[in-house]
């Protein structure tokens, strides 16, 4: 009961944190209000029941004060911040009941600071509701798809108000107009600054706003980006009934079936040749419907990367805020879908991309100016599909990474070669990932927070995937995190040793080659050995297992793409490329620290997953 | 083939004016108009391309005028003339159907912008 208790209520806090990021930016949006409110409200109950005292009294502080925000139509800014505060000291209660321990102070803090705030508000005459219905036009249905159009009517127009009148009416042909900001009535005002930022539904081709923008006359600016907010997922998505299941049981559902997979491989080979026809068609009934339960559980563990994606917004204002820059964010493919323990995984990184975006890549406001870019910095998160993986890149219009300094700074480290590495987009990956040279770097403004170069690179190929940079001076950065879509599902290149198969996430493997060509007839293999006119480094992974050498000449040299470098690492055989089912160790003390995982092949043997990390 | 144009102003000037910009851009002036209800029934009758509208005309308005045509027909294309100051008039014939505005006093290529705009 607790932990339904618990899910449902940080669910409902992430909605409570995506309206108010709306409201950050249109303090009039009504849908968000009421979003907002029927949060507080749910989670007010549901606190109660569960006997959160604490937490239901600022609940109630908080949807009194949203209450007097609906009736005027309006949450100020200040209180905003206030009640994003409490999303923060309500995420603290939760976790604090989930541990059993005592909840934060915070709380009674901020119940003190929203109680007086609202006999204030409540005590000002209300104010009607702004008639923005006339310009306006909701849509009746939102699509994933969303626009966010940045518009400044030209200087020498008459009647700005009208002209932006005309936009928006030119707008609502080619899509639904969500909201518009400012209002009719700041738009008529004399001091309207001319800067009117329009919001679409629907699925519309950029070019397209801008053109219809740009057509209706007296338009000297006209900047369309895909904008992202929860609103839609919060209040205007179609009921969809759910029900919560425990990550638990789905991990379990997949693990049976998995099995049932490597079943269905032997029976295939066993009675295979031998069943008669009905035998035979009995089979490949059965396995037809393996293989769609095995994909329906995987799809039942699908989320969409919203789920992380929507954190940013709040996330790099924040950020940008602290440091003083100015940031335009566009997140492209949130509705992407990823399994769950992959979402978990992928959120500690990007936020760390974004950080590290936010804070070296993109400069101030005046220096961007000096140098003849826009202000305001652009940050763009995009995710797409690429196979069976999923590509997700964090990229910047920033200064690009400063070769000849991170050289230095691994130089300085006693990194050999390092000006050469620094050169190309790998090697420089590779520097910035040590995990001292990162701690050099980070110590600037937002040192002490979350994970560096080294961690983030780390955890995706732990992941089995890879990393990717490409830095421009002056142009801006761009880190792309490539990882399978289903981490439960892996493929895997299975080597033998002394008998032993052992998998390696195909995704790190860069080559595999022959080995003897490499050995000139002596043994061991060379500790360094060069292929393709690369120098690596040679490990056996006899040895690494601390089995004795092999006594023949043969076997093959897989090359790597390990933490510190490429490494070539020599195995009996490589038996073939396979779809395994991952399934989590044990910690052993010591010896299974070398594996990630282990696996049944469809033989029925098991085996285990290298940690290619570890090897030396 | 060149655009049909009706023009509507109470004033012969400005009739003529917008008239005589119209025609030297290759616009067809086919037909002009006194009052708002003879804007709607030439618009009826003539089946123009375009109509600009004057604002503040006898009769009918030209905003009542506006409404009547695109009643008639939802594509009309109407381009309405205002003076300066009447701001809050030109947002009501905009919501009541206009598709854009130009102010007096007239500068043609602002004129012309408008109505390519509207009819491209």
């Amino acid at each position: 009961m607790l932990t339904l208790f618990l899910a449902e209520g940080r669910d409902l806090l992430n909605r409570v944190d995506a309206g108010l990021s709306e409201l950050e930016r249109s303090p009039e949006a009504q849908a968000s209000l009421d979003a907002v409110f029927r949060a507080l409200h749910s989670l007010k109950g549901m606190s109660a029941t569960v006997g959160l005292g604490d937490a239901a009294a600022a609940l109630h502080a908080g949807e009194t004060l949203l209450a007097a925000a609906r009736a005027q139509g309006v949450l100020p800014l200040p209180q905003v911040r206030l009640l994003l505060s409490l999303g923060d000291a309500l995420r603290g209660a939760l976790d604090a009941a989930e541990q059993g321990t005592q909840a934060p102070d915070a709380l009674a803090n901020i119940t003190r600071q929203l109680d007086a705030i609202v006999p204030l508000s409540g005590r000002s005459a209300p104010r009607p509701r702004r008639d923005a219905a006339r310009l306006v036009q909701h849509a009746t249905t939102v699509d994933g798809a969303r626009w966010r159009v940045d518009i400044r009517i030209a200087t020498d127009a008459a009647i700005p108000s009208a002209r932006a009148t005309v936009v928006v009416r030119r707008l609502s042909r080619v899509a639904p107009v969500l909201s518009v900001t400012p209002d009719v009535e700041t738009q008529a005002d004399d001091d309207w600054d001319r800067n009117l930022t329009v919001w679409l539904a629907g699925d519309v081709e950029p070019a397209v706003i801008e053109a219809t923008v740009r057509g209706a006359g007296d338009v000297a600016e006209c900047v369309v980006a895909r904008e992202v907010t929860a609103v839609a997922h919060a209040a205007d998505a179609a009921p969809v009934r759910t029900v919560r299941i425990p990550e638990q049981r789905l991990d379990d559902l997949l693990d049976l079936v998995g099995e049932l997979v490597i079943v269905r491989d032997r029976l295939r080979r066993t009675f295979g040749t031998a069943a008669d026809d009905e035998g035979q068609r009995a089979l490949e009934e059965a396995s037809r419907l393996v293989v769609q339960l095995r994909d329906a559980i995987l799809t039942s563990r699908m989320v969409p990367l919203s789920e992380v994606f929507d954190r940013f917004p709040r996330h790099v204002r924040e950020t940008a805020h602290q440091l003083g820059k100015e940031v335009d964010l566009v997140l492209e493919g949130r509705e992407l879908e990823v399994d769950r323990s992959l979402l978990d995984e992928l959120s500690d990184p990007l936020l760390h991309l974004l950080r590290n975006a936010v804070d070296h890549g993109l400069e101030r406001p005046g220096e961007r100016r000096a140098s003849g870019k826009e202000a305001r910095g652009r940050l763009v998160v995009r995710a797409v599909r690429d196979g069976s993986m999923v590509a997700v890149t964090v990229a910047d219009d920033g200064r690009g990474v400063d070769r000849a300094r991170v050289a230095a700074t691994a130089s300085g480290q006693g990194v050999v070669g390092a000006e050469a590495m620094a050169e190309d987009d790998h090697g420089l990956l590779q520097l910035l990932a040590r995990p001292g040279l990162t701690t050099a770097f980070e110590v600037t403004a937002l040192s002490g927070r979350g994970v560096g170069m080294d961690a983030v690179l780390t955890r995706v190929r732990g992941l089995g995937g890879r990393l990717d940079l490409a830095t421009a001076a002056g142009a801006g950065t761009a880190v792309t995190i490539r990882l399978p879509l289903s981490v439960a599902l892996l493929r895997a290149l299975l080597v033998q040793v002394a008998g032993e198969t052992y998998a390696i996430p195909l995704a790190l493997v860069h080559a595999t080659h022959l080995a003897s060509p490499f050995r000139d007839g002596a043994r061991p293999l060379p500790r360094i050995i060069t292929i393709d006119g690369e120098r690596l480094r040679s490990v056996s992974l006899r040895s690494h297992l601390g089995l004795p050498d092999a006594d023949d000449v043969s076997g093959h040299l897989v090359v790597l793409e390990g933490a510190a470098g490429r490494v070539a690492l020599h195995v009996d055989a490589c038996m073939a490329q396979q779809e395994i089912v991952v399934k989590p160790l044990q910690r052993v003390r010591g010896a299974a620290s070398m594996f990630s995982g282990g696996t049944i092949l469809p033989d029925g043997t098991p085996s285990l997953i290298l940690d290619i990390n570890t090897l030396p | 083939m060149s655009h049909r144009v009706l023009v509507c102003d109470d004033a012969l000037f400005m009739r003529t004016l917008v008239g005589d910009i119209l025609q030297q851009a290759g616009f067809d002036v086919c037909g002009q108009a006194e009052t708002g209800a003879q804007a709607v029934a030439q618009y009826k009758a003539l089946k123009p391309d375009l109509v600009t509208m004057d604002i503040v005309m006898p009769d009918m308005g030209g905003i009542d005028a506006v409404k009547e045509i695109t009643l008639w027909d939802p594509n009309a294309k109407v381009v309405m003339c205002s003076a300066m100051g009447q701001q809050a008039l030109v947002n009501e014939a905009l919501q009541a159907g206009a598709s854009d505005f130009v102010v007096k006093p007239f500068q043609p290529n602002r004129v012309i912008e408008a109505v390519q705009r509207v009819l491209g």
